[in-house]
């Protein structure tokens, strides 16, 4: 009877602390506890949830989460009254499986980030909101400023480094000017691993939108880095991506493989817009993570920055 | 735990496009999850949405009165935008925007508020300018819903369950557009105050409000 079957009602995703330790949790709701399975289906990959006696209610489109670990979440009704649920992951990671009763009823998913701060240990980070003080950099159509938006990106970013033990250094804090000669020997004094400047694309042409990366020529891996963050960036924001490219000026950082980020167009209508909604830095700031993620991990230059470290 | 025995279980929803039919998707999102006796509460810019009043900025073309008129609002407030500000003309006409303006100056002279939107029509402060939530309409400006009270009755039909549209916003002021009954927008009130729509990629236009009589875990 259709009247005894779980309803499932939503799905969601989110990082939280867990008995002190950071983890992803992935939240199934339902209408009805859930009557669940689940078992690590491809290890360090896949992780299948099986629900007998259960509808899927909601829709059944794949979910972007993108956090680092969890890449995306697939969910499909099976007919028969079996729901099943893919948790697609990207590492092997301890994970438990939990069920909190309510209205709606809660079957929870926590898998580990332990592993991450281990991947950005020691790793120093030279965060640089570009412009400052009497230089606003750009302007959108309304109101916001990017020397402004600029220092909300760096926060964004510093929340999600911090507890992974990567030190962060930002060239500023507050409204000031600085000249650019001083952000860079700022990085160099501060022996970055890595430098990131922030800023927003401007133009008189108020179509112009989406997502750059300009990266420092000088510096081998810097380009690879750009091309990750980029990638990334994409899938988090979905903006329309005008490409990477060298940026000469970055040169004078030498060989700190840095980039200059550029999510929107400050001076586009719809992206000023997006610049207004605080979860849209959150966004920006773990694209740029899972770049600088996946460069550690995959690049021999990553790799030569954590040995030199660990040295 | 919850102290009133409401119950907000948010839907997660496909995109939802001009191409639906807000009362067919109701139906079909709450089926086995609203009784008699629940609320269904939808979000005012999906029902909007699905009448065909999301509007791309890049369609609208502002005229100079809209150009000149979209500086005086809140800048973060609706109509900030040249655009915005020429959808609103288009529904009430220029004379009431006007209007409105003009005792808009004159309440700001003598200290009061919210004149504008009480002379040139309060359903102008239910468009949402570009305000960068839930994608793909983040790139458009959304005109408040057409006749909601129609669209409540339909769904309490069809569903049996009591049906509301409502305007949540991030400063938890729950604006209740159309109630299928008074009751069912007094509970609507009380239980979304913490925004169960959410906002950007949560996509849960549509919330169940679920009365229970007993706490859930017995009730389950
Ligand atoms: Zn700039």
């Amino acid at each position: 009877m259709t009247g005894q079957l779980s309803r499932i009602t939503n799905l969601w995703s989110k990082i939280t602390v867990h008995s002190g330790h950071h983890v992803s949790r992935v939240v199934i709701e339902s209408v009805r506890p859930l009557d669940c399975r689940a078992e690590e289906t491809s290890p360090g990959r896949q992780i299948t949830l099986t629900a007998r006696h259960a509808r899927a209610n909601m829709d059944c489109q794949a979910i972007d989460v993108y956090d680092g670990l969890v890449e995306q979440v697939e969910i499909a009704d099976d007919g028969n009254d079996q729901v099943t649920i893919r948790i697609n992951i990207n590492h092997a990671v301890p994970w438990q499986m939990k069920s909190e009763p309510g209205m709606p009823g809660r079957t929870v998913l926590i898998l580990s980030r332990a592993h991450l701060p281990a991947i950005f240990q020691s790793i120093i980070l030279v965060l640089d909101p570009g412009h400052g003080g009497t230089d606003s950099g750009g302007r959108g159509p309304v109101d916001l400023l990017e020397k402004n938006v600029v220092l909300s990106m760096a926060a964004a970013l510093e929340k999600v480094f911090t507890p992974l033990n990567v030190q962060i250094h930002c060239t500023r804090r507050e409204d000031r000017e600085l000249p650019v000669r001083d952000r860079y020997d700022f990085a160099s004094r501060r022996k970055a691993h890595f430098y990131i400047g922030l800023h927003t694309h401007h133009s008189r042409d108020e179509n112009a939108a989406g997502l750059a990366v300009y990266y420092n020529p000088a510096a081998p891996g810097s380009q690879l880095l750009a091309r990750l963050a980029a990638e990334e960036l994409v899938r988090k924001i979905k903006r329309p991506f005008r490409g990477i490219s060298p940026d000469r000026q970055l040169s004078p950082l030498g060989g700190i493989p840095g980039i200059t980020v550029e999510p929107v167009a400050i001076s586009n209508w719809v992206e000023e817009g997006l610049l207004r909604n605080p979860t849209f830095y959150d966004k920006i700031a773990l694209g740029v993570f899972n770049g600088l993620r996946r460069y550690i991990i995959e690049s021999p230059y990553g790799n030569n920055a954590r040995r030199k470290q660990k040295n | 735990m919850n102290i009133t025995p409401y119950y907000p279980v948010p839907i997660r929803t496909h995109v939802i496009s001009a191409e639906d039919d807000i009362v067919e998707l109701a139906g079909r999102y709450t089926e086995g999850v609203a009784e008699p006796g629940d609320v269904i509460a939808l979000a005012e810019s999906v029902v909007a949405i699905t009448q065909q009043r999301a509007v791309l900025p890049q369609d609208v073309r502002p005229g100079l009165l809209a150009r000149f008129l979209c500086r005086f609002p809140g800048k973060h407030g609706s109509l900030a935008t040249p655009p915005a500000m020429q959808l609103a003309i288009r529904e009430v006409g220029t004379i009431r925007i006007l209007l409105g303006c003009a005792a808009a100056a004159t309440g700001r002279l003598v200290g009061k508020r919210g004149l504008f939107y009480r002379v040139a029509g309060q359903e102008l402060a239910l468009i949402d300018d570009v305000a960068g939530t839930m994608w793909p309409y983040e790139k458009h400006i959304i005109l408040g819903p057409r006749k909601p009270d129609q669209i409540v009755d339909r769904i309490r039909r069809a569903t049996g369950a009591d049906a509301v549209i409502a305007d949540v916003n991030d400063i938890k002021c729950v604006d209740i557009l159309a109630a299928s009954n008074p009751e069912s927008g007094r509970i609507a009130r009380e239980s979304l105050r913490d925004n169960p729509f959410g906002n950007d990629d949560q996509q849960t236009p549509i919330v169940v409000i679920k009365v229970l009589a007993e706490t859930p875990d017995r009730a389950a």
